[in-house]
């Protein structure tokens, strides 16, 4: 995080009234799309990123006086955007239990168990064609585990390396290769089975 | 050191579709919410009330145009009443009416007198619609009958 952007937080830290809502704008516009990147992406819905994204900026504005400078305000970031997308998500998914888009959420008791998966070797996606498997892969990410979601929209559209993810999830980095390699497994077995899945349009 | 996993690396055309969905622009929808989100609550101040006051005062008093709507409708209600009562007997032959015929028209009344035989009788000997039905009629009463 530029220096600039350190001074930006702490102006929001100090400021009262209209000078907060005007410094908190400058922050929103730093962050914005980045925050709302990973709630669609997770929820797989505008509406619910839109919620998702609102709980987000709402909540980092009512505590930003909090942040320590502890860690990376960026990843302090993220990690309030990810738990509100995960929230959402899964408030949405209360009311449809059952659905389709809950089967690889919710088969695992603990998803994000350290235990190994033997990970996909066959890659039954490289005859897609390229937009096809933007698509695929959009409704692979609002399908499976949000918290594997999330990882990947960290790695993979933020950049994030491990280092920042672990820091961002509040955890190590031996956790994080882990947890990122469930994702892609995740990921890997969502587009199998709709790759042979015959009723699949397309 | 720590022994990390090997990381399984996704296929490069998958990694590359993961990265063509990153980087949406929020909507300016985002703003606006949050912008409500974290405008503190301000404090009404006192003068408001001052203002407001007599309003809500207004609005708890009955409005006279609405007390003047009920009593016109309810006068209304009496004089159709009484207009349909004084109307009903009006137009009727007095031949229909012999009982009181004698009243209303002199001649009838003193051939009535003539072939009736007057009875004085006191007033507690009348049942209360025997005495307003007099009374109506011009009855005198307290011995004047």
């Amino acid at each position: 995080m530029a220096d600039s952007d350190l001074n930006l937080v702490k102006r929001c830290q100090r400021a009262r009234g209209r000078a907060f809502e005007t410094a908190y704008r400058e922050l929103y516009d730093l962050y914005s799309s980045r925050i709302y990147t990973i709630c669609l992406r997770v929820t797989g819905n505008e509406e619910d990123a839109l919620d998702a994204a609102q709980e987000t900026l709402v909540t980092l504005a009512r505590r930003i006086k909090d942040f320590a400078f502890r860690s990376r305000f960026s990843s302090w970031v993220y990690r309030i955007a990810v738990n509100a997308a995960i929230d959402v998500r899964r408030r949405r998914l209360a009311g449809q239990r059952g659905s389709v888009t809950t089967v690889l959420a919710s088969g695992d008791a603990d998803p994000l168990a350290e235990a190994s998966v033997e990970p996909e070797r066959s890659d039954p996606l490289t005859h897609l064609a390229d937009q096809e498997s933007v698509q695929a892969v959009r409704e692979a990410l609002a399908s499976i585990n949000p918290r594997f979601s999330s990882l990947l929209v960290l790695r993979y559209m933020e950049d994030l390396s491990y280092e920042e993810i672990a820091d961002a999830l509040e955890c190590s980095l031996g956790t994080v290769k882990s947890r990122l390699n469930r994702a892609h497994a995740a990921l890997r077995e969502y587009l199998t089975r709709q790759g042979e899945d015959p009723a699949k349009p397309g | 050191m720590e022994n990390h996993p090997e990381l399984d690396r996704l296929p490069e055309s998958l990694e590359a579709s993961l990265r063509q969905l990153g980087g949406v622009r929020a909507p300016d929808e985002l703003w606006q919410r949050v912008a409500l989100g974290i405008s503190e609550p301000v404090e009404a101040p006192e003068e408001l009330w001052r203002r407001v006051e007599p309003e809500v005062q207004a609005v708890a008093r009955p409005r006279p145009i609405l007390v003047f709507r009920r009593v016109a409708a309810a006068a209304a209600v009496v004089a159709v009443f009484a207009l349909g009562f004084l109307l009903s007997g009006r137009d009727k032959p007095v031949s229909s009416q012999p009982a009181f015929a004698y009243y209303e028209r002199t001649e009838l009344r003193d051939a009535y007198l003539s072939r009736a035989i007057p009875m004085e009788v006191q007033e507690n000997q009348l049942s209360p619609a025997a005495r307003m039905l007099a009374g109506s009629k011009g009855a005198a009463l307290e011995g004047q009958l």
